[in-house]
């Protein structure tokens, strides 16, 4: 457990600390990550493995997909306004 | 009984800590690619360690592809240099440290306790939950998925010349 509180805390002090989309979504995955190991923890805990396991597997292709959105924005943004900064993305509204 | 059993697991986990804090410190934005894929494989590794083999496998071709990815991007599109101040460090490390002491009862609980009966956990019964009490979820992550790809694929095409018109 002390596993997932660590994946989330460093994946944490990654969505903060990153200046880049690409930066964020490093720090989107180890939260997932950290999110879906805390899961199959407390399903073996709970003795119910294979509950554990769907769930942890819904939690990583839900990851998969807010990385795919994200890194759609980032290309997109590189292509209209040359930029990889997150703070860039508040110019696509102009 | 404690959920960490075997010293594999142990070493896996703390492989997956070590890239995680690679990827977080890294400023360099290929090398923080690269050890968020380590990353998931050291989870894959924890997985295997725990008898979830279904699940490691998985996690093993999301980081892959994952790691793939990110790294095209960095490489394409180049990378913004330039380190983190201070001020957001510090508060990053301030709010994963909330987080931490947040979650501490319920790790050390959950650490502590355990045992006694479990169900099945091999591949039929996985199949079985989601084939049942999971079908509709599992329908619904499957049309997110495919939904999201063709957003993705939409919103990163390249920019024509109609549109830098616009823009201009």
């Amino acid at each position: 457990m002390i596993l997932a509180g660590a994946l989330g805390a460093l994946g944490l002090v990654c969505l903060i600390t990153k200046r880049t989309v690409v930066g964020v979504l490093v720090g989107t995955q180890l939260v997932a990550m950290g999110a879906a190991v805390a899961v199959i923890y407390a399903g073996i805990v709970a003795g119910k493995r294979a509950d554990a396991q769907v769930l942890s597997l819904f939690i990583t292709v839900v990851g998969l997909v807010t990385l795919v959105s994200g890194y759609s924005f980032a290309i997109r943004l590189y292509y209209l306004k040359r930029r990889v900064g997150i703070r860039a993305l508040r110019r696509l509204r102009h | 009984m404690s959920a960490i059993e075997s010293w594999p697991e142990i070493g896996f986990a703390a492989f997956a800590v070590g890239s995680a804090l690679g990827a977080t410190l890294s400023e360099n934005l290929r090398l923080a690619t690269l050890f968020l894929w380590l990353a998931g494989i050291g989870v894959g590794g924890v997985y295997l360690s725990l008898g979830a083999e279904l699940l490691a496998i998985v996690q093993w071709i999301v980081a892959t592809l994952v790691g793939i990815s990110l790294l095209f991007h960095s490489i394409m599109f180049g990378v913004r240099k330039g380190g983190v101040p201070w001020t957001r460090l510090a508060l990053a490390l301030v709010v994963a440290g909330g987080f931490v002491a947040a979650l501490l009862p319920g790790m050390a609980g959950l650490s502590a306790g355990g045992g006694g009966a479990t169900d099945a956990s091999g591949l039929s019964s996985i199949g079985a939950r989601l084939a049942g009490r999971g079908l509709l979820a599992l329908e619904g992550l499957g049309l997110t998925l495919f939904l999201g790809i063709m957003g993705a694929g939409i919103l990163s095409r390249p920019v024509t010349e109609t549109e830098e018109e616009e823009e201009a």
